[in-house]
């Protein structure tokens, strides 16, 4: 995975977290997710307003609260509620690999109303789905991911910051409830290694 | 003969599939069962009475329970690495090629040499390790402790590794039923249909509980046929998990349960390999809006002289055995009671065929029933047995014998009450059941929101049993919103359960009344630590072990409180219970540790350049979770000396290379960014001029230092803050608490940039050549344009962009260059490619470290949390033009008195010694005491620049004592050096290598 730059004499390459992985199992689908941006978008108490409005009018779609994502067509845009006061924002970037246009980039819709750092590079993002995504997860998410009549309950746009074998995990419910399970985790990328053999080992474990 | 003892040798009942033998090994000899055996079931089918030695008297026992309270067959399964002690040969299910031993005994079953040990009983009473063992001396070590270690204990270990596998998980429900006997079954139903999200959990292989063990009719069909009716029911809904072989061990806070679910133990090895090898048992933490206790009871025995003899059994689990798995375990059966109960297993002994000689029932009433060929023995009790290695006759007080070689007792029974009781709750007596029920919602004690129902609530009665299943379930389903129609409530016969106060038989002193079969406690043993003072039930427990070990007392401790009881001429809630703790039975430490074993213990963090790191083949440690490059070998070199050698050498005379993106670094915006770190800094950095860096001391609130650092200021309201390896989280935990918390009025937000950039130490005379080869032509990295501490975006490699930091660490012209993480392993490569010419060197953390000592910078061993501004000579770094976190506690008189600490340098006086750290000053002359301590070493070197061993450590006043001699001494080592105090910077002490 890589989009190689070169001066004169040198080049660098990119690399992804996960290399790529993309890998089916017994009703398990698992990939690295791929061309794809993340700004940390935190949000200065009196500009709230200011930002809500311009991301309205950039992206169509409203700021979420903590706990949920909203989304947009455009850049097939996520903002995901994690804290007070701060968001990130995940969104396609073709140029992820070329460029570290992503904050720039949101930058142009925000303008002045939030403070932005480049996510990008510090998480590894994997996708899991199936009808066996359920049981891999709990050998080692505990939030509960059953769908209920339960207004808490994480159901669609839902995200939570959490903790799987001991590393810190944020996890996504990309799928309409009662459609094919479909999740979206990060985890720091340091660790990415570490974080996919715990995903890996779950589903052996179930499947 | 096979399965002499099996009933109904033509036809299938019970929950047997006789379709299916199953063979298996005790001892080394070859036996048969059939699928739903147990290997109790399986043993005695085969008339194995004797199968156990009990603990400290070496006893003969047989198998006593039908269930997780069994206190004497436990066994050691399978072989070699997969050997597993102390199993309940109750609760292990039979599978073919299963392999089992009896354990505790020296030789073989039958002829125990450590049997001597009850000849000496008189010697071994409770408590005898306290008052024996003394003299001589010298016998402690060396005789008495290694044969009181080979003695004690009941299995062993294999001493190898467990290779089977454990795993955890996490589950979520509306209500979590413990227990699916009728109660529980009833309750699961109800909520199920009423919308609940319910969870069902048994320990049993087969769900039912006594329904599958009796005879009785539920909604006018065998309740065990009702029972899987139920089950295929439960099965068929969405909302219910049923999780069989599942014991819930602990009540926790806030309604979370812990549950060991036994995923492959009832598989053969072939079976788990076909199955790939899944993982033996799952520990899971099951998070409930309500539970409901459904655990049942537990029969409980008389104590009776002799009474611990093979074949003298719980008469609840004779009956099982004879219902559920066509097992008749005594072909001559004597009962022995005190309540109705007992004669239910007479009369279903003698349905299915079985001979009962005699019912002896303690009560002078007149029969409760007619048993066929029986003796009836009213107002009787048994005073004694006879049988070496199995029951052969029985005693009673009204002077009859009867031959028998089986004794089923029933003493009444016990609520399970051990869950309710985890948040330190006390049972409450019932009078009514003479047993110990949960204390009610209200009076303290129970799991918030647990809730009981069943016999584990002292409704033993069938009838009973259901409608409160049936009806707490409803309820909590309506309190939780859940309301659909739910069916009628399922309907049975009471039976009668009347029974009464007859916990022992009272013998003359020389008689043993077992108790505790497991621990080997009798009547007489607790009496005894009653007449020694400990008279409270906790003191009892702990004198005579008394309900310890694997069974916890679940079958002795209410006979033993009732000894207790009598003894103290109190009632038995005046004598009280123990404490009840998780968990409910016992687990095995791989089932906590679940996958955490080995290298999965925890994560592993890799730096962006690891991979290459490892292809030049880097050695690594472990800084947190981080793996770092300790130092990298070259052919030829022998000794990681010379390897950290030629990396200083070749870094201060050319360039090095170190990849220091585990350093912490926090993004911080805003426009009270300036002010939000003058606040949690020391000195100030609102000043700092946008493009420039800054070192930074961060004091915790008592004044100590707390980290230190660097901090960029990459914009008007923008820094970028370095933190060390090991405080990056701790300091990033601290400024989110000080920005929440302490001063929400600011305008600042941090956030954790330390995973976003790759970040390289370019260290040396010919760093800058090096950069300016790689940093595209654009940016002037000049001594002039961007001098010591400046930092800037830049691009590299044409076009990518960048960021440059000019900071050392290591004392040389130096610069961190960092770039997204994506680019860290190519950074790394292009580094040393573009440094070829100028013999560039990769350096680890050990050259890291010699450097800095070098040059003075003080790190972790300095940083201790127990060290000033003023110990490390920072002291005016602590400004007084503002307020910070720690700047008023830093002036506190003891911590900024002349003669303190002070941070300096060190050399060996003989320059061939070699400093360690850790050693301790004393002044020339003293001796090497606690008075005399000055200070101590806190980091040493062999310095390659110097040719010789350098240290920084801290030492009374040490600024003023440049040249002094004092002595280092390492008791550890049993070493004195005597040192020279000299200034901590070895290197470029004006600094004018930095500013080239």
């Amino acid at each position: 995975m890589s989009n190689p730059h070169s001066n004169s004499s040198f080049t660098l390459e990119a690399q992804t977290p996960l290399n790529g992985f993309n890998q089916s199992f017994d009703g398990i689908q698992v990939s690295e997710l791929l061309g794809h941006s993340l700004v940390s978008m935190a949000m200065p108490e009196d500009k709230k307003s200011a930002l809500a409005e311009n991301i309205k009018a950039a992206y169509k779609t409203d700021l979420p609260e903590v706990g949920k994502f909203t989304i947009s067509a455009i850049d097939n845009m996520r903002i995901l509620g994690l804290q007070q006061e701060q968001c990130f924002v995940l969104f396609e970037n073709e140029a992820v690999y070329k460029n570290g246009n992503a904050v720039s980039h949101i930058q142009e819709k925000t303008k002045d109303a939030a403070y932005l750092s480049d996510q990008s590079d510090s998480w590894a993002m994997l996708k899991i789905s199936g009808e066996n995504a359920i049981s891999a997860l709990e050998r080692v998410c505990p939030i509960n991911l059953q769908p209920t009549s339960d207004p808490s309950s994480f159901d669609t746009f839902s995200v939570t910051r959490t903790s799987m074998e001991y590393l810190g995990v944020i996890i996504m419910q990309l799928s309409k409830q009662g459609a094919e399970n479909e999740y979206l985790l990060f985890s720091p990328r340091s660790s990415a290694d570490s974080f996919l053999h715990m995903i890996l080992t779950s589903i052996e474990n179930v499947s | 003969m096979s399965q002499q003892n099996r009933l109904n040798k033509d036809k299938s009942s019970g929950f047997i599939d006789r379709d299916k033998t199953i063979h298996f090994n005790f001892n080394g000899e070859q036996f048969e069962g059939y699928q739903g055996d147990t290997l109790a079931s399986a043993l005695l089918a085969n008339d194995q009475k004797l199968v156990a030695r009990s603990f400290k008297y070496h006893r003969p026992r047989g198998i006593f329970t039908a269930g997780s309270e069994e206190p004497n067959a436990l066994m050691h399964l399978r072989t070699g690495a997969y050997q597993e002690p102390n199993v309940r040969a109750t609760v292990a299910e039979l599978f073919e090629g299963l392999e089992a031993r009896s354990q505790n005994h020296r030789g073989s079953l039958k002829h125990d040499l450590m049997a001597i040990n009850d000849f000496l009983s008189p010697f071994l009473t409770a408590g005898f390790y306290y008052k024996t063992f003394m003299w001589p001396k010298a016998f402690w070590e060396k005789l008495y402790e290694p044969i009181i270690r080979q003695s004690a204990g009941l299995g062993e270990l294999s001493g190898q590794e467990d290779p089977d596998k454990y795993d955890k998980g996490f589950l979520h429900c509306d209500i979590l039923i413990i227990g699916a006997g009728p109660s529980g079954l009833a309750a699961a139903l109800a909520a199920a249909q009423a919308g609940s999200r319910v969870i069902l959990a048994d320990e049993d292989f087969v769900m039912g509980g006594r329904l599958n063990n009796e005879t009785y009719q539920v909604n006018e069909m065998h309740g065990a046929a009702w029972a899987k009716a139920t089950l295929a029911e439960l099965a068929s809904m969405d909302n219910v998990r049923l999780m069989k072989r599942t014991t819930v061990l602990g009540a926790y806070d806030h309604g979370i349960y812990s549950a060991l679910e036994r995923k492959t133990d009832h598989l053969s090895a072939s079976d788990i390999a076909y199955n790939g090898n899944k993982p033996r048992q799952v520990l899971w933490r099951i998070y409930s809006k309500r539970a409901i206790l459904s655990a049942g009871s537990t029969e409980r025995p008389i104590a009776f002289p002799n009474n611990d003899r093979p074949g003298v059994m719980l008469a609840g689990a004779v009956r099982t055995y004879a219902n559920r798995y066509d097992v008749a375990v005594g072909q001559n059966v004597s009962i022995f009671t005190n309540n109705d109960d007992g004669w239910r297993t007479a009369s279903d002994l003698v349905a299915k065929g079985v001979t009962v000689q005699a019912v002896i029932d303690s009560r002078d009433i007149h029969p409760v029933a007619e048993i066929a060929g029986a003796s009836i023995e009213m107002g009787a009790h048994v005073i004694d047995t006879k049988g070496r290695h199995a029951l052969q006759s029985i005693q009673l007080s009204n002077g009859k014998t009867y031959d028998t070689d089986c004794l089923a007792v029933s003493g009444g029974w016990n609520p399970n009450v051990q869950l309710s009781c985890h948040h330190r709750g006390r049972p409450q007596w019932n009078e009514d059941i003479l047993s110990f029920v949960p204390s009610g919602d209200g009076s303290g004690g129970l799991p918030p929101e647990m809730h009981i129902a069943g016999a584990a609530n002292g409704h033993l009665d069938l009838s009973s049993a259901l409608s409160s299943g049936y009806e707490l379930a409803k309820s909590l389903s309506k309190e939780l919103g859940n309301a659909s129609k739910v069916g009628g409530c399922p309907k049975a016969e009471s039976e009668s359960i009347a029974n009464s106060a007859f916990w022992f038989v009272k013998t003359d002193t020389k008689s043993r009344s077992w108790l505790d079969f497991q621990n080997d406690v009798t009547t007489k043993d607790v009496r005894l630590a009653q007449q020694e003072g400990f008279t409270a039930v906790e003191h009892v427990k702990r004198y005579t072990t008394l309900g310890m070990a694997t069974d916890q007392g679940k079958t002795s401790n209410i006979p033993a409180m009732a000894v207790m009881a009598d003894n103290e001429g109190k009632t038995i809630p005046e004598v009280g219970t123990t404490i009840f703790r998780p968990p409910y039975t016992p687990v095995s430490i791989a089932a906590y540790a679940g996958r955490s074993r080995g290298k999965e213990f925890r994560p592993t963090r890799l730096t962006p350049s690891h991979r290459w790191a490892k292809e030049q083949g880097a050695e690594f440690v472990e800084v947190g979770a981080w793996m770092r490059a300790q130092w990298f070998s070259k052919d030829g070199e022998t000794h990681w000396r010379e390897s950290v050698d030629r990396e200083v050498t070749q870094t201060r005379n050319s360039v090095g290379i170190c990849d220091v993106s585990t350093l912490g670094k926090i993004d911080i915006q805003g426009r009270d960014a300036g002010e939000f770190l003058n606040r949690v800094y020391c000195n100030t950095f609102s000043t700092l001029k946008v493009g420039m860096v800054r070192y930074g001391l961060m004091l915790r609130e008592d004044g100590f230092a707390m980290d230190d650092g660097t901090t960029a200021r990459l914009g008007e309201h923008h820094y970028l803050m370095t933190t060390t390896t090991a405080n990056a989280v701790g300091v990033s935990r601290h400024l989110e608490f000080c920005r929440q918390c302490l001063w929400p009025d600011l305008d600042v937000h941090v956030i954790s940039a330390t995973e976003q950039y790759a970040q390289y130490s370019v260290a040396g005379p010919n760093a800058r050549k090096l950069l300016q080869k790689i940093v595209d032509p654009e940016f002037d990295i000049s001594n002039e344009a961007f001098p010591f501490m400046a930092c800037g975006d830049i691009t590299v490699c044409g076009g990518t962009a960048a960021r440059l930091f000019r900071i050392s660490f290591s004392g040389e012209l130096a610069y961190e260059i960092a770039v997204p993480t994506r680019y860290g392993y190519s950074m790394m490569k292009t580094l040393m490619q573009a440094g070829e010419e100028f013999d560039a060197v990769i350096y680890g953390t050990e050259a890291l470290s010699v450097m800095r000592i070098e040059k003075g910078h003080a790190a972790g061993n300095e940083l201790t949390g127990q060290t000033t501004a003023h110990n490390l000579g920072m002291g005016r770094m602590v400004s007084k033009k503002k307020d910070s976190i720690g700047n008023i506690m830093s002036e506190r008189p003891n911590l900024i008195k002349e003669d303190a600490n002070r941070l300096v340098g060190f050399v060996p006086v003989d320059k061939s010694e070699k400093l360690s750290a850790g050693a301790h000053f004393i002044q020339k002359g003293k001796s090497a005491i606690t008075e005399n301590d000055e200070g101590w070493m806190s980091s040493v070197a062999f310095s390659p620049s110097l040719g010789h061993s350098i240290g920084i450590g801290f030492i009374k006043s040490g600024h003023q004592r440049m040249g002094e001699i004092v002595t280092a001494s390492n008791l550890l080592q049993g070493k004195e050096i005597d040192v020279e105090i000299v200034s901590a910077h070895f290197i470029d002490p004006d600094g004018e290598r930095l500013r080239v």
